[in-house]
C-alpha cells in the first residue's frame, strides 16, 4: 500500500518536474526521493523503473494517439525503419533503464553518506 | 570495500545520463541525437506530434506591438491577419511565419551566408565554402546596407524581424522544431541582414544562370562558323513575351557602345562543381486574359512558378490586411509581404526572364603570388575578404577570397596558373534603397499606375510580372533591370584586363519592356525571350523554347475561357518538344528494317498524342528514343563533357539540323568505319531506347514501365531527411509541357484570380502550411496538387469578415511592460 503510494506520488513530481525542467528532471526526482525515502538499492532500482517507465509510455501513448501517430511513423522510419510500437517501446525501455539506474544512485548516494 | 556497489551505482548513473545527453557517430556524418533528450516525452520529439484537433484559439501578450492583432486561422492553416497600422501586421506575418517555419528559415538564410557547416558538420563545407567564394554574403550586406537608406524599408523589416524574434523568445526548447532536436542545436534571433540573405538566395536561385565558359570551350573546339550553326541560331518558332510588332517609343537612348573582348586563352576549367539538378530545370507560366475573351468578361490572371519542390515548401500562404492594405497570396518564409498573389483590385505573379546577369572575367595575374593582376595597361592589387567558416565538432576554416574590380575571383586555371576566373554579378553590386517597395507596391496597388510604379523599383533577379485589375486591363512588364551591354557581351569568358570590356550603368526602368492590353487579348510568359529582335538594346538569357509556344497557341485558340478552362491549362501536360521531334524521328527511321516487335511500338509512338501523363508507357518510350538519338548524335561532346565543361545543342536546333542536314558530320560516329546519316542514328537509338524501355518495364515495380515511374516525381525535405520527404507521387507533368512536374521540380504554386468584385481566387501547393513533419497540414495539400485540383482561398474583407473555414483565433495584444 504504501508502495503503491509512492510509485504515484513519485510519478506525479516526475510529471511536475517534467513541465518546467530538462529531459533528465525525472532522473533527478527519483534519485532525491529514492535517497529521501531510505529505499534499498535494489527496491531504488525497480521502484525507479516503474515510476518513470510508466510515466514516459503513458505520455508516449497519449501523443502517439492525438497525433493519429504521424510523426511515430516518420521518426521510426528515421530510425531504421521502427514501427510506432517499436519507438514506443524504445522509448519506455530507455525510461525504464533511466529510472532504474536513477533509483539505484539515490540509494547507493544516501548508503555512502550515512 | 562495501561501499564499492554504491560507488559503482552512482558513477553508472553519470555515465548512462552522459551517454544520453549526447549525439552519438554512427558512421561519418552520421549522428544520433542525443537519445535521452529526444525521447523524453516532455522536451524530445514527441512534442512535436501536433494534436490533430483543431487549433487552439489563443491570446498573448507581447513587447513590440503599438496596436492589437487579430490572427484567424482558416482550416488549412491559412493566417489572415488583420492589423491597424503596418508595422504590426509585418510583425504579425513574422510571428506567424516563424510559428510555422521557424526550420526552413534558418536553414535557408544559413545557407546563403555559407553557414550550415556550424550546424552540419564537415559534411557542407565544401558548399559553404563555394557559396561564399561566389560571394552571397556580400550581396547580402550590400542590399542591405542600400535599404538603410530608406527609412519606409527599414521600418518594415524591422518589423518582421521582430515579429519572428517575439516568436522564437516565446519557445522553450521543447518547443523548438524537430530538426532543431535532431541536430541537436538551437534557433538564434532572426536579423535584417537574414531578411536580405533571404532576398539573396532567390537572386541566386533565380538570376545566375549562365555558360559563358561552356560557350568559350565550344568557340575554342570547333571554330566560329561551326559554332553559330551549332548555339547561335535563333528559335525561329518562339513568340516573345512581349508580343512581335510593339513600339519601342518609350525607350530611352542610350549612347553607344562598342563590342567587347572575349577572352578565349583561357580555357577548359569549371568556375565550381555543377550539380547535375542545377539549373535548367527551374521555369514557370503566368498569363492574364482581358475580359473579351472570358465568359463572364473579367479579366483571369493565372501563374505557377516552377521551382525545386520541398517539405517544408518554399512558399507559405497568408492574408495580409490593415487599414492600408488587405492581400492575399504566397509569401517567402523570411522575407515580408507577398510574392504572388491579389488584393480587393488587382492581382500578380512571376516568371523568371532567364536573362544572364553572370558574367565571368579573366584574370590575368602579375605576379606568382597571384596577388596583382593586369587592368587597362596598369597593375593592380587584389583586395581579401577572410571567410572564416565553422565547422561544428571540428577546426575553423578560414579562405581569404580574393577581390578584383570585377568581383571575387572564384577560381583559378589549373592548367595555366597565369590566369584566375573572377565573376561578376548584377547581385553583388546593384541595388535599389527601395527595390524591396516592388512586391509590397503591388501588394497595395489598386491600378495600373501603381503596377508601372512598383515595377520600376526592382533590380535583380528580373522578372516577368504580369498584372490584371478589376478595372479590366491586363498588362505584362519587366520587373528588374538590364545592364547596358554591347552586343555579344556576357556570352563568353571575357578579357578582364580592359575595362571597357564590362557594362557600367543598367538601363533607366523606364526601358523595360512592357505591353498594356495588347490587340492579342492575353498577355503570357514562360520563360521563353522576352521580346522581338527589334528590341534597341543588345541582352542575353537563357530561355525556354516550348512552353511559351503552347501557351500562345491556346490562349488564341481559346474563347469564352472560365476558371476551370485555366485550371485545366495550368495542368496540361502536352508538349511541343514532343510534338516537333516525334515525327522527324517516325519519318527518318525506315520502318520495314524493324522487327514484328519492334514495329508494334513503332506504330503505338507514332499515334501518341505527345501528353506526358503519369500513366502509361508512351512518353516514357519518347524520352528514352529522343535522349539516346542525342546521346548518339552529339556523342563527340559527352564523351568529353565531364573534362571539358561544354553545352549540349539545344532541342530545337537538334530537331531542326535533323530536318534540313541528315548528312550533318556530327551524325557520323567517330568509332565506327561507316558513315552514319540521321537515319542510321534514328534507328540505333531506336533500338538502344527500346532495349532499355524492356529492362526498365520489365520491373514489377514500374508499373509497366508508366512515365510516373520513370519521371520519379518526389518531394523532398529541404534537410534531405528521407522519412520527412514525400514518396514517390503518380502525377503528369513534363520539364517543357505547362505542367512542368519533373523529377524534384515542378509547379510549386498554382493562383488563378478572377478580378471581379468582389474578386475570386484559387490555389494550391505541394505541401502544407506547416513546416512540421508531426502535423496534419505538413504535406495535406500534396494529393490535391497532383490530382490538379485547387482549394477555394479564404479572402476576408470589410464586406465578408467572416468565414465558415476559420477554426482559431489568435488575438495578439500590447504588453506594456
Amino acid at each position: 500500500m504504501k508502495t503503491s503510494f509512492n510509485i504515484i506520488l513519485m510519478i506525479l513530481a516526475c510529471y511536475i518536474a517534467g513541465l518546467f525542467l530538462p529531459w533528465w528532471s525525472g532522473m533527478l526526482v527519483i534519485t532525491a526521493l529514492s535517497f529521501f525515502l531510505n529505499f534499498s538499492i535494489s527496491k531504488g532500482a525497480v521502484i525507479g523503473a516503474i515510476v518513470l517507465g510508466i510515466l514516459w509510455l503513458i505520455l508516449a501513448v497519449y501523443t502517439h494517439f492525438t497525433n493519429n501517430g504521424i510523426l511515430t511513423s516518420r521518426v521510426g522510419e528515421l530510425f531504421q525503419g521502427l514501427s510506432s510500437v517499436q519507438l514506443i517501446l524504445a522509448t519506455f525501455v530507455i525510461a525504464t533503464i533511466s529510472g532504474s539506474i536513477s533509483g539505484m544512485a539515490g540509494a547507493a548516494l544516501k548508503k555512502l553518506i550515512s | 570495500m562495501s561501499k564499492l556497489p554504491s560507488i559503482l551505482c552512482i558513477l553508472l548513473a553519470i555515465g548512462w545520463f552522459y551517454l544520453l545527453n549526447q549525439r552519438i557517430n554512427l558512421a561519418p556524418g552520421k549522428k544520433l541525437p542525443p537519445i535521452g533528450k529526444f525521447l523524453s516525452p516532455f522536451t524530445g520529439f514527441w512534442k512535436n506530434a501536433d494534436p490533430i484537433a483543431n487549433l487552439e484559439s489563443k491570446k498573448m501578450n507581447l513587447k513590440g506591438i503599438k496596436g492589437s492583432i487579430e490572427i484567424k486561422w482558416d482550416d488549412r492553416l491559412v493566417p489572415h491577419i488583420s492589423a491597424q497600422n503596418s508595422e504590426d501586421l509585418m510583425f504579425a506575418q513574422g510571428f506567424v511565419t516563424a510559428a510555422n517555419r521557424l526550420w526552413q528559415m534558418d536553414v535557408a538564410s544559413r545557407a546563403t551566408a555559407g553557414r550550415l557547416s556550424e550546424v552540419m558538420g564537415s559534411r557542407t563545407l565544401i558548399f559553404d565554402k563555394n557559396t561564399r567564394r561566389k560571394g552571397m554574403a556580400i550581396a547580402a550586406e550590400h542590399a542591405l546596407s542600400a535599404w538603410k537608406k530608406d527609412a519606409a524599408v527599414m521600418k518594415m523589416i524591422n518589423s518582421y524581424t521582430a515579429g519572428v524574434n517575439a516568436w522564437i523568445s516565446e519557445l522553450k526548447p521543447a518547443d523548438y522544431p524537430i530538426e532543431f532536436k535532431l541536430l541537436d542545436y538551437q534557433p538564434e534571433p532572426w536579423t535584417d541582414l537574414k531578411v536580405a540573405m533571404l532576398a539573396t538566395s532567390m537572386a541566386n536561385t533565380l538570376s545566375t544562370q549562365e555558360y559563358d565558359l561552356e560557350n568559350t570551350n565550344a568557340l575554342k573546339i570547333f571554330g566560329s562558323a561551326e559554332y553559330n550553326y551549332l548555339y547561335a541560331q535563333p528559335n525561329k518558332a518562339q513568340v516573345p513575351i512581349i508580343p512581335a510588332g510593339t513600339k519601342w517609343d518609350y525607350v530611352q537612348k542610350m549612347p553607344a557602345i562598342g563590342a567587347s573582348v572575349i577572352d578565349t586563352a583561357i580555357g577548359y576549367l569549371s568556375p565550381f562543381e555543377k550539380t547535375p539538378f542545377d539549373d535548367p530545370h527551374i521555369g514557370s507560366n503566368n498569363w492574364a486574359v482581358g475580359p473579351n475573351k472570358t465568359k463572364e468578361h473579367h479579366p483571369i490572371l493565372c501563374s505557377d512558378p516552377h521551382l525545386t519542390l520541398t517539405l517544408p515548401s518554399i512558399w507559405y500562404e497568408v492574408q495580409l490586411s490593415s487599414p492600408e492594405v488587405n492581400c492575399y497570396g504566397a509569401s517567402l518564409p523570411g522575407a515580408p509581404g507577398i510574392i504572388i498573389g491579389f488584393n480587393e483590385k488587382v492581382a500578380w505573379g512571376i516568371t523568371n526572364t532567364e536573362w544572364d546577369v553572370l558574367d565571368w572575367y579573366s584574370i590575368k595575374w602579375q605576379n606568382d603570388s597571384k596577388t596583382k593582376y593586369l587592368l587597362d595597361g596598369k597593375t593592380e592589387s587584389v583586395s581579401y575578404r577572410v571567410e572564416k567558416i565553422v565547422v561544428r565538432d571540428s577546426m575553423e576554416i578560414i579562405d581569404s577570397v580574393k577581390y578584383t574590380s570585377w568581383g571575387p575571383v572564384v577560381s583559378e586555371d589549373q592548367k595555366n596558373p597565369k590566369y584566375g576566373l573572377a565573376m561578376r554579378w548584377l547581385a553583388h553590386n546593384w541595388h535599389n534603397p527601395d527595390e524591396l517597395m516592388a512586391f509590397v507596391g503591388m501588394n497595395q496597388a489598386e491600378n495600373y499606375n501603381d503596377y508601372y510604379n512598383a515595377t520600376s523599383k526592382h533590380v535583380v533577379p528580373s522578372q516577368n510580372m504580369v498584372f490584371a485589375s478589376t478595372d479590366g486591363d491586363i498588362a505584362m512588364r519587366i520587373l528588374g533591370r538590364m545592364p547596358h551591354r554591347a552586343q555579344g557581351e556576357g556570352l563568353f569568358v571575357m578579357d578582364g584586363s580592359v575595362s571597357s570590356n564590362g557594362y557600367k550603368e543598367l538601363l533607366p526602368a523606364v526601358d523595360n519592356p512592357y505591353t498594356l492590353n495588347p490587340a492579342q487579348g492575353y498577355v503570357a510568359s514562360a520563360n521563353q525571350n522576352t521580346t522581338a529582335a527589334d528590341y534597341p538594346f543588345a541582352y542575353i538569357g537563357n530561355y525556354d523554347d516550348y512552353r511559351g509556344r503552347y501557351l500562345n497557341r491556346r490562349l488564341t485558340q481559346m474563347d469564352s475561357i472560365t476558371v476551370e478552362d485555366m485550371m485545366k491549362l495550368q495542368n496540361d501536360p502536352y508538349s511541343i518538344l514532343a510534338e516537333d521531334a516525334l515525327p522527324a524521328l517516325i519519318k527518318a527511321t525506315d520502318r520495314s528494317k524493324l522487327s514484328g516487335q519492334e514495329q508494334l511500338i513503332y506504330d503505338q509512338l507514332a499515334k501518341w498524342n505527345c501528353r506526358f501523363v503519369g500513366k502509361g508507357p508512351e512518353a516514357t518510350m519518347f524520352m528514352l528514343w529522343w535522349t539516346k538519338f542525342k546521346e548518339n548524335t552529339w556523342d563527340e561532346m559527352y564523351g568529353i563533357i565531364d573534362s571539358i565543361p561544354i553545352l549540349i545543342p539545344e532541342n530545337y536546333r537538334t530537331i531542326e539540323i535533323l530536318n534540313t542536314n541528315p548528312s550533318y558530320v556530327f551524325f557520323d560516329m567517330k568509332q565506327t568505319t561507316v558513315k552514319e546519316t540521321a537515319s542510321d542514328i534514328a534507328m540505333l537509338s531506336f533500338k538502344e531506347a527500346l532495349a532499355e524501355f524492356t529492362k526498365f518495364a520489365a520491373d514489377p515495380i514500374n508499373d509497366k514501365g508508366s512515365w510516373s515511374q520513370y519521371k520519379h516525381t518526389t518531394i523532398d525535405h529541404m534537410g534531405k531527411i528521407p522519412a520527412f520527404g514525400s514518396k514517390i507521387i503518380e502525377v503528369d507533368g513534363f520539364k517543357d509541357a505547362l505542367n512542368a512536374t519533373q523529377r524534384f521540380n515542378g509547379p510549386s504554386w498554382r493562383m488563378i484570380v478572377q478580378l471581379s468584385t468582389p474578386v475570386k481566387a484559387w490555389g494550391v501547393y505541394p505541401g502544407g502550411q506547416s513546416g512540421n513533419p508531426g502535423s496534419k497540414y505538413y504535406d495535406n495539400m500534396i494529393e490535391t496538387w497532383r490530382t490538379g485540383n485547387y482549394n477555394d482561398l479564404v479572402f476576408l474583407t470589410k464586406e465578408q469578415p467572416e468565414s465558415d473555414k476559420i477554426i482559431a483565433n489568435w488575438q495578439l495584444t500590447k504588453n506594456e511592460n
